[in-house]
């Protein structure tokens, strides 16, 4: 055995100290962001393919809808332009709780909550004037099933905005609470997102195409 | 209407009881008491298991009333079935998301 082979190794170990790492973090560095983003690819899937399974009936039939008028524009469009103003708050929401902002987040989380209040009445009135049922035929099981997809989404964000705005007015708090927020606000951007073209699919496209 | 309470019900179940966790969560930290979250995933598993027993019982007696006009036997069959596995689907997630409860400290951030 040689000389340098017996001498001993020093062997230095690398410590980090976590406690002084922050618990929580917004966008990207967030496991709550990555999650929401995972949902909103699951579930942009589901509705790609059943716009998908849509389309394909429309190319089995002659005339579309079949048997069917296409559903009434009011309610449908109301949706839209009270979606696309629900942005704002929810951006201002979003914003607010990157801040810290306790009273813009129980002010932005009201006001969100009576948009999504608004949509889901306003939705139940779009139920009412389909100019099909989901019974009828394909086409309209493929409407009742896109528009009750869509209507999952809406409530259950509108289920979760309901309890975190509560959790805000009550607490207990802290500020990974904030974090929640800002993904919540990330998810009802995809609800708006994804309700135009679903729109467009089912209100326009009868029409124009 | 069992098929439709199974269809509708079930799944919301399953969302009260998310949200409701998410919320006693921290609580279930401070007091270090777990008891509040394993007492509402019971709840919630009894009721979805109940629909769940309801909507198969609806599909078997659908089976069995076979003679009846045919559009409304295959509305009320389908229903069913869709009922079945939508509230057995549920009851699975409440116990997944219990597990999870069970395991895991009402600590971790």
């Amino acid at each position: 055995m040689t000389a340098a082979a017996a001498t001993p190794i020093a062997v230095q170990r690398v410590a980090v100290d976590a406690a002084r790492l922050p618990n929580h973090a917004f966008g990207h560095q967030s496991v709550m962001w990555w999650g929401t983003v995972g949902i909103m690819a699951i579930e942009g899937t589901a509705f790609a393919l059943t716009v998908f399974m849509y389309f394909y009936v429309w190319t089995r039939v002659d005339a579309w809808p079949p048997d069917a008028l296409p559903p009434e524009l009011r309610w449908g469009t109301l949706n839209v332009a009270i979606l696309l103003a629900s942005v704002l708050p929810n951006y201002y929401t979003k914003r607010a709780a990157e801040r810290y902002d306790l009273r813009g987040v129980r002010i932005g989380m009201v006001v969100c909550l009576l948009f999504g209040a608004a949509f889901i009445a306003v939705r139940a009135l779009e139920f009412t004037t389909l100019n099909v049922s989901w019974d009828t035929n394909a086409y309209g099981s493929a409407v009742y099933l896109l528009l009750g997809l869509h209507t999952t989404h809406l409530v259950t964000d509108v289920a979760d905005t309901a309890v975190l705005g509560t959790l805000m007015f009550t607490g207990p708090l802290d500020r990974s609470r904030f974090v929640d927020v800002s993904e919540n606000a990330l998810y009802w951007n995809f609800v708006v997102a994804a309700w135009l073209p679903i729109y467009a699919v089912l209100y326009l496209m009868p029409r124009w195409l | 209407m069992t098929q439709w309470l199974s269809i509708v019900v079930a799944p919301l179940v399953f969302l009260a009881n998310l949200s409701l966790a998410y919320a006693l969560v921290p609580l279930a930290c401070q007091t270090q008491r777990t008891a509040p979250l394993h007492a509402t995933s019971a709840v919630a598993l009894a009721i979805v298991v109940a629909a769940a027993l309801l909507a198969w019982r609806a599909l078997r007696t659908s089976d069995a009333s076979a003679g009846t006009a045919r559009d409304d036997f295959a509305d009320r069959r389908f229903l069913s079935c869709i009922g079945a596995w939508v509230s057995t689907l549920a009851a699975l997630a409440i116990v997944l998301q219990w597990a999870a409860q069970a395991v895991l400290s009402p600590c971790i951030a």
